[in-house]
Parts: structure tokens; sequence; C-alpha cells
């Protein structure tokens, strides 16, 4: 019976991630984040979509990001109208454009209201899916920042992944051989990642890759013949534009990560049930990978959440010098610009990541640790 | 009776920096099969390394086994490599630990703790070792075992998780159970019931018990043979009724005395009122050991010659032993 129910709410979750993956696609979503992101959800929710209170725990932190996120778009919308100027200051320069024709842009575009009133006047509109259009990019807001978002995402899903693939082995092998010389090279390698700041990797690999003539693309996102590639052609130049970038991106959380992910686990391999672990007579690697590694890596993911936020602002950064049409370099040039729909709309759109961030975190958590799942 | 784990000369060391421990010095036990032999001493006497030496499982470096054998069936697992030593842990020789709420891996299913070792040494398939935990927990006295296999540890109370490790430890049948204070972190009327379940749980699998504990009390009903530890050194070694009746080291004779007795008159022959015995003192600082009798800072018979060199283990009756110029 109770299996009987299982596999229909199992068939159920997959119209519910199909009709998901329209939705997104009729809002202009490029396929491939859609089926990623779709995708991604659904298997958390189905992993677990048994237990009814994680699901209301998971409406109910959706249900918070709305609070969240306005109380940011105001504070962003405070903060630009409190810098002098707006965006129609370059054209005031212009000894061409009469006042009258000015005060006519100020009007239509509201800038002569109060910002509180622009900014009542932006969340109804952005409620009914318009989220304003860019005076400087000449295009409506919600096109160019989906457009760039799939990009940064990309940059930093693909920086995390190797970011963590590369300290959860590392940080297992310092901690297993403390002191040894596996650890002092592991040691060595994150300190000097620590070290060095993001933007001297960038130039320090520009440089390298130039001088040594090896194939890799130092900037941009695709080749310049990239339309007429087929699609394995296309992952692959992509991929290649996203090795120098993603690496210098993933660097620092790599080495934080790797010091964090070796004191987790010598603090666990000291605990009282690893001691009993060994007594039952277990062989070491299942002492690590099943009874130290499943206790270790809990804290890091609650550090999962905060990193998708540090990773999206060191991205802008990272962006700007490897010349990545990413989200961070769009808000940077708008901000230049006093574009007040266009940062609002990417600081909605950072934001949103950062809360589903968390909520993934808090999600992987309740998955990993049954005394957080039941105590839901 | 046929010898199935025996100690000899083991001495155990930690090495510091600067000093050197020992916590296990000289000692020779013999545990025959299906006996209980208890291991007594206060705090810091070198009783739990003496069962993690057993073990295999002392944290190396800083310690270090210098000297001795530990036989068990007349191996010397000493020379065991850790590989074949995993193969005597847990099967062979399985042990019950001090702290039963951090025993347990608190991330992993109760049952999925016992079926591992059941995997491990008994070449059970999943299902197999699934049904045998029940088994297991139910004969370990945990009502409705078969849900209960399925709960996380956070969700036992403390004496509930020592039926789970007492139920871990003897999966496998093995031989030795060693117990190393498995009643302490317990309130009493559950020591009471879980000392009970670990004997007939003994009795059933017909394996023999080393039982450690500062607990005299506990100690009379529970061990054949009583070994009494201190600073590392063999004190006394006598059945439990001749080291109950007849105690001869100054040491045990202080142990004894420190039981309350329930109805024992509230004042003393002079009309003051009786405290509980304590012996006075501590151990001795194991960074500067006394070159006599470790005992000698704290004994109520010190003589000159206790100061002078460690007195020799005597055998005074049969089968008693004990370590002071006292039984010369």
């Amino acid at each position: 019976m109770k299996r009987r129910r299982q596999n229909l709410i199992y068939y159920f979750s997959f119209v519910l991630d199909l009709s998901a993956f329209m939705c997104l696609m009729m809002l202009k979503w490029s396929w491939l984040p859609a089926i990623l992101v779709v995708q991604f959800f659904c298997w958390l929710i189905r992993l677990y979509w048994l237990n009814k209170s994680l699901q209301a725990f998971i409406l109910v932190r959706l249900l918070h990001m709305i609070p969240i996120m306005l109380a940011v778009v105001a504070i962003g919308f405070m903060l630009i109208q409190l810098a002098p100027g707006d965006v129609l200051d370059q054209l005031r320069l212009n000894p061409d454009i009469s006042p009258k024709t000015l005060k006519e842009f100020e009007e239509s575009f509201g800038l002569n209201q109060p910002w509180f009133v622009q900014f009542v006047k932006y969340i109804t509109n952005a409620i009914k899916g318009d989220f304003g259009y860019s005076q400087s990019m000449k295009a409506p807001v919600f096109e160019i920042v989906s457009q760039r978002a799939g990009n940064t995402l990309l940059l930093a899903l693909a920086s995390m992944v190797l970011a963590w693939g590369f300290s959860i082995p590392a940080g297992i092998v310092s901690a297993t051989h403390q002191y040894k010389w596996q650890d002092q090279v592991i040691s060595f390698l994150s300190f000097t990642g620590l070290a060095i700041p993001n933007f001297f990797l960038a130039f320090l690999l520009i440089y390298l890759i130039t001088q040594t003539g090896l194939w890799l693309p130092i900037g941009g996102m695709q080749s310049p013949h990239f339309s007429s590639m087929s699609l394995p052609e296309k992952i692959l130049d992509t991929a290649a534009h996203l090795a120098v970038p993603a690496f210098v991106l993933a660097t620092a959380s790599m080495a934080q990560l790797t010091r964090l992910m070796r004191a987790n686990m010598i603090e666990i391999m000291g605990r009282q049930y690893i001691i009993t672990a060994r007594a039952k007579g277990l062989p070491n690697h299942l002492i690590i990978n099943k009874h130290a590694l499943k206790n270790a890596i809990n804290p890091m993911i609650t550090i999962f959440g905060v990193q998708l936020g540090e990773l999206l602002s060191g991205a802008a950064l990272t962006e700007q010098i490897l010349s990545w049409p990413g989200l961070g370099k769009l808000v940077l040039s708008a901000t230049l610009s006093q574009d007040l729909y266009l940062v609002a709309g990417s600081l909605v759109y950072t934001v949103a990541l950062i809360v589903m961030g968390n909520l993934i975190a808090d999600i992987l958590l309740a998955i990993t640790d049954p005394r957080v799942r039941i105590a839901l | 009776m046929k010898k199935i784990l025996e100690i000899k000369n083991l001495t155990t060391q930690f090495e510091m920096e600067d000093y050197l421990i020992k916590a296990v010095d000289e000692v020779d036990l013999t545990l025959h099969s299906e006996e209980t032999l208890g291991i007594a001493g206060e705090s810091g006497c070198g009783k739990s390394v003496l069962s993690l030496s057993i073990m295999g499982l002392l944290p190396m470096p800083p310690g270090k086994i210098t000297q001795g054998e530990i036989l068990y069936q007349g191996e010397n697992l000493l020379t065991y490599k850790p590989e074949r030593m995993r193969t005597i842990g847990g099967k062979e020789i399985a042990m019950i630990f001090q702290e039963p709420m951090t025993s347990l891996n608190p991330l992993l299913k109760t049952g999925e703790q016992i079926a591992e070792a059941l995997i491990q040494h008994k070449d059970m398939d999943k299902h197999q070792a699934w049904e045998k935990t029940i088994e297991l927990l139910d004969s370990a006295g945990i009502p409705g075992a078969r849900e209960r296999a399925q709960e996380y540890p956070f969700q036992f109370s403390g004496g509930m998780r020592q039926r789970v490790m007492i139920a871990m430890a003897i999966a496998c049948d093995p031989r030795v159970l060693i117990a190393d204070e498995p009643t302490t972190a317990l309130d009493v009327t559950i020591q009471s019931q879980i000392l009970r379940l670990l004997d007939s749980l003994k009795q059933k699998i017909n394996s023999s018990l080393l039982f450690i504990t500062h607990d005299m009390a506990v100690m009379a009903g529970f061990a054949d043979r009583i070994i009494v530890l201190y600073a590392g050194k063999v004190m006394e070694n006598a059945s439990v009724t001749d080291l109950f009746k007849n105690p001869l080291h100054p040491y045990t004779q202080g142990l004894l005395k420190c039981i309350p007795l329930l109805g024992e008159n509230k004042y003393n022959d002079r009309g003051k009122i009786r405290y509980l015995h304590s012996i006075k003192g501590n151990l001795p600082d194991p960074r500067h050991f006394p070159k006599g009798c470790p005992f000698e800072p704290r004994c109520p018979f010190a003589m000159g010659r206790c100061q002078e060199a460690v007195p020799p283990l005597l055998l005074v009756e049969k089968a008693h032993e004990v370590r002071c110029y006292l039984h010369e």
C-alpha cells in the first residue's frame, strides 16, 4: 500500500518537473539552465518528498524569500537614490538635448517622484513580470539579466564543482595523513591559494597561457564561430572558455574548504564512535568514508549556502578581468551609469540565488543529518 | 580451565615530548574461558589503556607497547599486522565502551551499525545481517526491535544505547568480551539491569569477560576473580571471595572501605558523624614516579624500604598474589 503510494507520487513528480521546465522555457530561459535548475530541485524533493514536514519547511522558506527580496530591493533603491545624479545625467551633459525634453523624460520615467513611490511602482510592475526598461542598454531588464545570469550561474556552479570536488578529497587525505608529506603538500597549496588574490591569479594565468602558447581561451565565453558548431563542439568550446575563470574563482574557496574539511575530519577521527568502529574490526576505508565522512561533511553543507553568495560577488571581479559576459560585469556598469532598474533587477536575481542556495543547503542538511530531518 | 587470553609482562607507555608515562607497567593476567575477570582501580590507573592495548586501538604515537605479549589462544596479538588484527577485533574480542552517549555514530541507523559488523565478519548479506541484528537487539532487551533498528542513536536513552552497544559487541559471538566501565555513565537502577543483561548474554554465548570498573560493589556480585591495578601495576590478584574476605594490600583495603553500606550506623563509636571513607591523596604524578611502591605516599602502613624499591608480586596463598612488603 505504502509502496504504491510512493510510486504514484513519484510519477507525479515527473509531471511536475516537466511542467516546471515548460514554465521556465516560456519565461525565455534557455533550455540548459532550465533543465539543470528544474532537475536539481525536483530530485531534492523527490528524494525526500515522503517527508511531509520537509515539504512544509521548503514552502515556508520559499515564502520567506518574498520579504527578504522586497527588503533588498528597497535598500538597493534607496542607496542608488542617495547617490547624486540619475540615469539621465549623460543626456543632461549633451547640449543638443533641450531641458524640456529632459523634463519629459524625467516625468515619463517617474524620476521626479520620491524613491518609495518609484519603489512601489517597481514592485507592482515586477509582480506582473515587468522588471522595467534599461536606459543604458536599451533593452528590457528581464531580458538582459536572464541572458547574463545564466552565464554567471554557469561560472559559479563550475567553480563550485571544482572547489568542492577538490577540497573534500584533499581534506580527507590531509586529515588521514596528518603531518605526513601528503598533508604538507596540500596545506602548502591551500595556503598559497588563500594568499593569492583572485584578480592577481587571473592576470598570472593570462600571462602564463599567452607565454607558453597553451591552447586555452582567456577571455569571453564563446569562440567567434560558435554558432556554426555542432552541439558537442559547443559544449567543449564553452568548457574551454570556462576553464580559466572557473579555476580563478574556485581557488580561494577551494583553499578555504580544504582547510575546513581537514579540521573537521581530524576532529571527527578522534571521536569515540570512530574508536567503536575500529573496535568492530571495520576496514579503514569504511571507517573513513562511511563513519567519519558523513559527520565531517555536515558543517561543510552549512557553508554551501553562504558560499554561493560569496562566489557571486567574487565573480564580478573575475568576470571583469576575464571578460566573462556575466551578471557581475553587468551590475558594475549598471551602477556606474546609474541605471536603476538594471541594478534592481540584478539584485533581485542575486538575492534569489543566495536565498535558494541557503535553502538547498538546509535541504541537504536535512537529508544527511537525521537529527535535523526528524526535528523538522 | 582453558586459558583464552594471557597477558605477559605488558608495558604500555605514552611518550610525550619531554617526559614518559608508563600507563600499564609489567602487567600479567590470565583470562580463562567462560570466566569473568574484574579489573579494579581508580581513575587514571591504566585500566582503559590496558583494554585498548588488547584491542590494538591505542593511539600510536604517543602510545607505545614497549614490552610483553598478549596471547590470544596462544598467538601473540602484538605481532599481528593491522589487517590481521581486524579479523580479531569485533569477531574474537569485542569491546563495550564507557560512554554510550558518544559511542554510537549519530548519523547511522543503530541497526546498521550492528549489521555492518556482521557483514564484515560473518559473510552475511545485507538481509541476513539485518534479521540477525533485530534478533540481537531483541535479546539485548530492546522492545520493538524491528522498528528501533531503523532509528538513530539520538532517539535512544542512555541505557538503551548501552544495550545497543552490548548487542553490537556480542554480534559475532566473540570469545572474549571487554567491558570498560559499561555502567559508569548510567544511573543506578539501569546499572543493575545492564549488568544482569551482560552476564546472561555472556553465558549464552559462552564467552569470557574482562570487566573493568572502579566500583568494588559492582565487582562483588559479578566477577570470578579480581585484579587490582594501581598506577599501571598489579597490586593484588585473587578470587572474588578471597579478596573481599581477606584483602591483603592496603590499597585494596582502602577501596573496600569506600563502599557505603546500607543500614550502617550514622554515628561511629565515639558518637561522631561517620563520613564515607576515602583514600587520602591522589595517584602519583606520572611524570615524577616514585622509585619505590607507587602507593607508598598514601599508604597508612608505609615503611622505610617501601620508598627504595617496588615490592615484587608475592604469592601469599593459593592463587592469591599481592605486591606488598607487609606479606613477605
